[in-house]
């Protein structure tokens, strides 16, 4: 099986903020595609330097054919312990690898769940959960069919629905049932980046508290 | 212009002027239900002919014979307002049988006889199997409550010598009320009844009242007013050109006359924004203000139980927002039906109170200076996005979430209603106009069928000028066809003052 895969990934800083502490990497190559969302906690600069530093380390080592398992042990074992030190030093990440033949793998370390959704409708994913220096990461592997989307966010997506007067919140349950929505068989992955973006944004009325990440493959569109 | 209706009660009348009244108003209403009951046949036909209906036909149903029966009513002072009445009774019920074909005739009048053929005509019915009990119920409870009661009495204008006016001592600081309630055969004397009193006519030039000796046809009574009502009346002693017909009207064994006024109109304020004023899930009203360029600068909640008051309460509450922020208030047409309100509870206002707060605000914004509510389509108003104007069930993510599956604008449910509304006027100015184009044998016809614009291009013709050059030269001749369609017009407009044709119009 061979799948045509669209991937994209965009972040937007938080308000007053000149750099984005979110960084999102897509890394093409014959195999299949590799993407990194690093979520920078606190934004600025240092958050900023932190994703970009991790973000360049794990694209180099994807190039390389390191296994993204791998990649994300290495990367966490760098972390600090909770409650070591202070949380900015911390870079939460999502790394997502889905090769042509259809097997995704998922590593998620402190950021929200991905989401999958298959023909429009959310499909449960299971994660395995491993401890490594007191920090637990999340691994998946789940075989993809075409017309599946993948949603993975940052942090700050969450919270962006704060400031509004709904009693269940924003939810990473509400961010899918918009997705679910918005789901249209021939809807590019951009757009529903910008439409996820554009509705994190409008939600803190324009001024988001918190640096916002979204990155979406959309496959065999 | 915009009306008000004031209501005074008549104060402490005596029982000789209760009893004149009392017969007038039982008079008037038998006589209105015998003019209804002559013309029962000729209205029905009208209603069933699909012609257009004008005053003057319905005035001219009324022969000389039946004008004359009248008199056996002694309404002689009220021939003229009872013609007024026919004619806009029957010109409601013509309207409304067309309509609806099992309109009711109108009942104006339910005296004793009547009463007692109406119940048996129900029981009859019933019998017949020919309505549910449920039916019988509704129309008995209806009968016995129309039983008896006599119909406002309508005074068609404010004159010195008939009808009605209004009178002022300046000394008390009282106002009373002349009344011509009586025909010259039932005159009574005219004694020393206003001995005590200075009384001058609210009319220009204040001319005194001076009863002629011998025998009148009316009464003067005293009239009890509030603060607000007083000042209303005040008003009316510099210019009584706003007093306007009245009716005479009883209720709880009182009397009150309630006269139609001018409101009294302010300069008109230069409106710098628009408010939004849709209905809201939990009750109440949201409204949202927006500047010229669609940011929200205020939104917030009016909330008050549902009841006839608290309407009042409303419209004062949004008059003065609307004030305080020089906008054109916009709201949803029809009573806001269709508007989709999702999880509505018992305590939102209905379509029928809204569509009554929109009647009270037309006439209280003008009265601050502010144009009259521009009432908008409410189709489908909580799944609109109010930033890009698209409409699909989608857009709700939950039951209190609202965001827009087409560009991302996400808000609460509870805002969007007001919201658009408040961007409407704004999505109109930027909306082009459709030319729709049909592929034909000859070529492209193009068309917008509001106007009646037809324009034939050639068979795999490109080049749309020629198209832009006929719209033009069509708009240009059509000076005047619109006068009577407001949608034609509003089209006409928007494509004659527009800076450039070509961007005022899209092809569909």
């Amino acid at each position: 099986m061979y799948i045509k895969i669209d991937a994209y990934g965009e972040c937007i800083q938080k308000y007053g903020e000149e750099l984005c502490g979110d960084q999102v990497k897509i890394i093409r190559n014959p195999s299949g595609v590799t993407a990194i969302l690093a979520d920078g906690l606190g934004g600025g600069t240092k958050a900023s330097l932190l994703t970009s530093f991790t973000a360049k380390i794990m694209e180099t080592m994807c190039k390389s054919g390191v296994p993204i398992g791998q990649a994300a042990d290495m990367i966490v074992e760098f972390q600090p312990e909770t409650g070591e030190q202070d949380s900015a030093h911390k870079v939460p990440f999502t790394l997502i690898q889905i090769p042509f033949n259809g097997m995704m793998h998922v590593e998620q370390f402190e950021t929200p769940d991905v989401i999958l959704l298959r023909r429009g409708k959310p499909v449960p994913m299971h994660v395995s959960c491993r401890g490594l220096r007191g920090k637990t990461l999340r691994s998946g592997v789940m075989s993809i069919k075409q017309a599946d989307t993948v949603i993975a966010v940052g942090s700050g997506m969450l919270s962006v629905g704060a400031k509004r007067n709904l009693k269940n919140g924003w939810r990473l349950e509400t961010l899918s049932a918009y997705m679910q929505n918005a789901y249209h068989p021939r809807a590019s992955a951009e757009h529903l980046v910008r439409l996820l973006l554009n509705a994190g944004n409008s939600l803190s009325f324009g001024k988001p508290e918190k640096d916002l990440s979204a990155m979406v493959f959309r496959l065999g569109t | 212009m915009t009306f008000k209706t004031l209501v005074l009660q008549i104060y402490k009348p005596t029982r000789q002027k209760k009893e004149l009244m009392d017969t007038a108003l039982l008079r008037y209403s038998q006589a209105f239900q015998f003019l209804m009951d002559r013309y029962r046949k000729e209205l029905e036909e009208l209603a069933e002919s699909k012609s257009a209906i004008t005053q003057r036909i319905l005035f001219n149903l009324i022969d000389k014979e039946t004008a004359k029966k009248l008199n056996d009513y002694d309404v002689q002072p009220f021939k003229d307002s009872l013609k007024i009445e026919f004619a806009a009774v029957s010109a409601s019920y013509i309207a409304q049988k067309r309509k609806n074909p099992s309109a009711r005739y109108p009942l104006l009048f339910l005296d004793d006889t009547r009463f007692a053929s109406e119940i048996a005509d129900c029981i009859r019915q019933f019998d017949g199997v020919r309505i549910p009990p449920q039916i019988f119920a509704y129309r008995c409870s209806k009968l016995i409550s129309q039983k008896g009661n006599l119909r406002s009495l309508y005074f068609g204008r404010y004159a010195m010598n008939r009808n009605y006016c209004l009178l002022y001592d300046e000394f008390k600081d009282r106002f009373y009320a002349k009344l011509y309630l009586l025909n010259r055969k039932e005159s009574i004397p005219v004694g020393n009844w206003a001995s005590g009193l200075c009384l001058k006519y609210v009319w220009a030039g204040m001319p005194p009242l001076i009863p002629k000796p011998g025998r009148r046809s009316y009464i003067v009574v005293p009239l009890a007013f509030g603060k607000r009502q007083y000042a209303d009346l005040k008003k009316t002693l510099e210019n009584p050109g706003m007093l306007h017909s009245a009716r005479l009207v009883k209720r709880e064994r009182r009397y009150y006359l309630m006269i139609n006024m001018e409101c009294g109109q302010r300069d008109a304020l230069t409106v710098a924004t628009t408010m939004g004023v849709a209905r809201n899930m939990p009750g109440g009203l949201h409204y949202t203000v927006c500047g010229e360029n669609g940011e929200i600068q205020e939104n917030g909640r009016i909330c008050v139980a549902p009841n006839k008051e608290d309407l009042f309460h409303l419209a004062n509450k949004i008059v003065g927002f609307a004030e305080n922020y020089r906008s054109q208030v916009v709201m949803e047409a029809n009573g806001g039906r269709n508007d989709q309100l999702p999880l509505l509870p018992e305590e939102a206002l209905s379509a029928d109170q809204y569509g009554a707060l929109v009647k009270l605000l037309k006439y209280k914004l003008p009265e601050r200076g502010l144009p009259a509510p521009i009432e908008v389509s409410a189709n489908g108003l909580f799944h609109t996005c109010p930033a890009c104007g698209k409409r699909t069930r989608r857009n709700l993510v939950s039951s209190e979430l609202f965001i827009c599956i087409y560009c991302g604008y996400a808000s609460e449910l509870e805002w969007i209603g007001s919201e658009s509304l408040a961007k409407r006027l704004e999505q109109y100015h930027h909306d082009k106009i459709p030319l729709s184009i049909r592929k034909t044998e000859d070529g492209l016809l193009c068309f917008n069928k509001v106007l009646g614009f037809e324009c034939l291009l050639p068979q795999g013709g490109t080049d749309y000028t020629p198209v832009y050059d006929r719209l033009r030269q069509f708009l240009e001749n059509m000076d005047g066809e619109f006068i009577d369609d407001p949608k034609k017009y509003a089209v006409w407009r928007k494509l004659f003052y527009a800076a450039n044709l070509k961007e005022a119009v899209r092809f569909c």
